[in-house]
């Protein structure tokens, strides 16, 4: 047996029983179990009913393409910031300096690299009722949308290695490859809602307008949808192409990356996190003034005492990451808020009721954030000392501790609800309402998260964590959207407008129930201290 | 054994190492000695063939970077970072196959090793549930089991208890006895005084002298700690927090690069160590 190949099997014997001693690994081979055994006693006792939707086969190859240029884009980014995810510092110390030949190790990487990819495509198997339900999919419909998937993944975890090669030369080249991306997803963004537009389609067949065949000469996320669609077209040849390309640029980018033998040991050392470039700027002295003259300018450090502190060195990390309102997550909840007015609007033309738009939108807007919002700059701070070091008030260094997000979370609100309300024709008061509702709920759920950290204990994993603090934040909106509806009844009934302020009453709402999570969980910095 | 000639790394516009020459034969103990950020680690990185580089770096005569230089070369990492899901004997086993050794003698040169950095109890336990002191001490064995012709140590001694410290000290005088060149880059300047044979010092990425022990003896600056700070202490020791830098009001002259700056008369850098020692005899008393 080869060195790679023990290091591969030895590897996986000992993960296996390493999980195997632990009774979560257990339950969730459970659950799939019962998935599966459900879903074989559904086939068996099928009546023939589905919930089949109209037009569904175009809407899924539609709703497939979006997913699959999301994808792409997504994929290119965290290439282009990260690097190769292909190796661990454990290769370098010795694979990378063990007489191995560079192209094996490589190799022996990609390999690793497609066996993650297959296990993720096999979660996939878990849609498969829906999947059924909804559009009718049978299992030759599934395996190709895997393989699609397969393909993508692939090739997006090859071209990412290829392309922060060929990036991390210069600056000048990262930021004119990133100006590239940005500037190539903005026109196809912008090409789509002037096509859409034009053609006047209606927003309920806006997913089916992806089926359009000019989009599938888009690189990747394109292709990967055209390889979907031509093969479940049954027109083999036109899906053979579609997955030769898909296959033939990484290959070109493989050959880039083994162009100079172990060119890219440089590389997966700085992408590692053995930044011995930054390390050996923050230590010239020339910098360190530099960086010092920036800490004055920036005059949070050291403004505030006490638990404050937590507060401001959260805004000033995220100030000098340009990160304070604006991340990837709130360019995410933009874009859902300018969908969502598309749809709200469409609504408004029928003739829906404003109240019900505006349940809608807080609704949608509040469930889509739980998926955006900056949890780990939440758990980052909890894994750092300082939060148990500073003395003073638990529930104070909690409160500060979550303040920067959830500022970032109302100012968020505040331009997706304004995005919202001009395309709905919303009240304008509704704006400033909603947008403490969201945030207040961005403080529930750090609070819920916090209590399933106290309940659990810190030693359990982030899944388990973020699955109880779901059903603590469901159990709570379960209640507060009775309370909602007695409070909004009343409201509504004096007048439409007194009704926006049910929304500050459930933020208020939220901030209580908040403060009691974050007072019987704060004994977890004295647990871990 | 080693060759280093006209090293140069760049990280864009910044100079990592410039034009850094090092030569170690078989059997020396060589110190490569330096502030934070002098480029210690970086030179390392380059011998070992992990950085792009300009100059020429030969391993017993053979190209860094070449699969016969990496035959020959032993590495003790910065980070002890392991494969965690292997166990300590798989982590041997690994390497064993990876440099195709033979596996009865390595097996008992590895159970040697071992028993003298006191690992018996954990040979089977999985890496990732070992201490930080352990992992070094796997990762010691790891770079010496391949009986390595030279030998790279990037800071050794951290994290390592006062027995493995004087075990490794024992082990690389062992070595060198039998003809390996060893080459240790610390800042822990005390853990090589003894078995230092010659010492680079460096500075912003510079070479800035070289020592031999043996020309030194009888000299003040046999002390590699005494030569270390003649060398190295400059304006950045007068930093303070409140305060911003400024290069040009350096106190102390820069270090030249040349042999005959170590003859000049030291600063007092015991000074500091003799106030704390009477202070705490006056606790004492």
């Amino acid at each position: 047996m080869s060195a790679l190949t023990f290091l591969v099997t030895r590897q996986w014997r000992n993960t296996l029983r390493e999980k195997i001693r632990h009774p979560q690994f257990w339950i969730g081979v459970l659950v799939v179990l019962a998935y599966f055994a459900l879903y074989i006693w559904q086939e068996i006792s099928h009546t023939g009913t589905t919930g089949v939707l109209d037009n569904a086969m175009p809407k899924f190859k539609g709703g497939a393409m979006i997913v699959f240029l999301i994808a792409a884009f997504v994929g290119l980014n965290i290439g282009l910031n990260r690097g190769s995810s292909f190796f661990k510092a454990s290769d370098i110390n010795y694979l990378f300096v063990s007489p191995l030949s560079p192209n094996r190790i490589l190799l022996y990487g990609l390999l690793k690299k497609c066996l993650a990819c297959v296990l993720v495509t096999l979660l996939l198997l878990m849609q498969l009722t829906n999947l059924r339900f909804y559009f009718g999919l049978g299992i030759r419909e599934l395996l190709i949308l895997m393989g699609a998937w397969l393909l993508l993944t692939l090739s997006l975890s090859v071209i990412s290695l290829s392309v922060y090669s060929i990036s991390s030369v210069s600056k000048v080249m990262k930021r004119l490859f990133f100006a590239v991306l940005y500037l190539a997803a903005g026109s196809i963004i912008f090409g789509i809602v002037v096509a859409l537009w034009k053609s006047g389609t209606p927003f309920s067949d806006t997913v089916t307008f992806f089926n359009e065949p000019v989009l599938r000469y888009i690189p990747l996320g394109g292709w990967a949808g055209g390889f979907l669609a031509e093969a479940m077209d049954g027109r083999t040849l036109y899906a053979l192409a579609y997955a030769g390309l898909l296959l033939l640029l990484p290959l070109i980018g493989l050959l880039i990356a083994l162009h100079n033998r172990s060119g890219y040991y440089e590389d997966v050392l700085t992408s590692i996190g053995h930044g011995y470039g930054n390390s050996l700027y923050h230590s010239s002295p020339d910098v360190i003034v530099k960086e010092k003259s920036k800490r004055r300018r920036s005059h949070l450090i050291g403004r505030k005492r006490g638990e404050a502190v937590l507060f401001q060195r959260q805004v000033t990390e995220q100030k000098r990451s340009l990160t304070v309102l604006f991340d990837r997550g709130t360019l995410g909840m933009l874009a859902l808020a300018v969908v969502l007015g598309a749809f709200l609007q469409s609504l408004d033309r029928k003739g829906m009721y404003p109240f019900i738009m505006q349940i809608l939108s807080v609704a949608i807007l509040c469930y889509a954030m739980i998926f955006t919002i900056p949890m780990g700059k939440f758990v980052d701070e909890l894994n750092k000392p300082f939060i148990y070091l500073i003395p003073g008030s638990p529930l104070r260094k909690l409160y500060y501790a979550s303040t920067a997000p959830m500022i970032k979370a109302f100012v968020e609100g505040l331009l997706c609800f304004v995005i919202v309300s001009l395309f709905a024709r919303l009240h304008p008061a509704f704006v400033p309402c909603g947008a403490f509702f969201y945030a207040s709920a961005a403080l529930l759920f750090y609070a819920s998260y916090l209590a399933s950290l106290k309940t659990m204990g810190l030693r359990n994993s982030r899944g388990s964590h973020m699955t109880l603090a779901f059903a603590i934040l469901s159990a709570v909106f379960l209640f507060e959207l009775s309370l909602g509806a007695n409070i909004g009844k009343k409201l509504y009934a004096i007048s439409e407008t007194m009704f926006i302020l049910d929304f500050l009453i459930l933020a208020a709402f939220n901030v209580i129930v908040s403060i009691v999570f974050f007072y019987s969980s704060k004994g977890i910095l004295d647990y871990r201290a | 054994m080693l060759r280093v000639k006209g090293l140069t790394k760049k990280f864009g516009k910044k100079v990592a190492n410039e034009n850094v020459n090092l030569s170690l034969e078989a059997g020396e103990i060589g110190v490569l000695l330096g502030p934070n950020g002098a480029g210690k680690s970086t030179a390392i990185k380059c011998i070992l063939g992990l950085l792009h580089f300009d100059g020429t770096v030969k391993i017993g005569g053979f190209p860094a970077n070449s699969s016969k230089a990496k035959q020959i070369l032993g590495y003790v990492p910065e980070f002890p970072c392991l494969y965690d899901m292997l166990t300590v004997r798989e982590q041997f086993e690994f390497v064993v196959r990876a440099y195709k050794l033979d596996r009865e003698k390595s097996r008992r040169y590895a159970a040697e090793l071992v028993d003298r950095l006191r690992l018996t109890e954990v040979v089977d336990t999985l890496c990732k549930d070992l201490s930080k002191g352990m992992q070094q001490k796997v990762s010691i064995i790891c770079a010496l089991l391949p009986r390595p012709k030279l030998l790279l140590l990037d800071e050794p001694m951290l994290g390592l208890d006062p027995h493995a410290i004087k075990e490794l000290r024992l082990i690389v005088q062992d070595l060198a006895e039998e003809g390996v060149a060893v080459l240790i880059s610390t800042h822990m300047i005390s853990t090589v005084e003894g078995i230092w044979g010659k010492a680079y010092i460096m500075n912003k990425g510079k070479v800035v002298s070289c020592h031999r022990k043996e020309e030194m003896v009888g000299m003040w600056s046999e002390s590699l700690e005494r030569i270390f700070f003649a060398e190295t202490e400059s304006y950045d020791s007068q930093w303070r927090y409140d305060e911003p830098i400024k290069p040009s009001s350096a106190k102390a002259p820069a270090a030249q690069p040349s042999a005959g700056s170590s003859k000049k008369k030291p600063q007092q850098v015991s000074r500091p160590k003799t106030t704390k020692k009477k202070k705490n005899n006056k606790k004492k008393k």
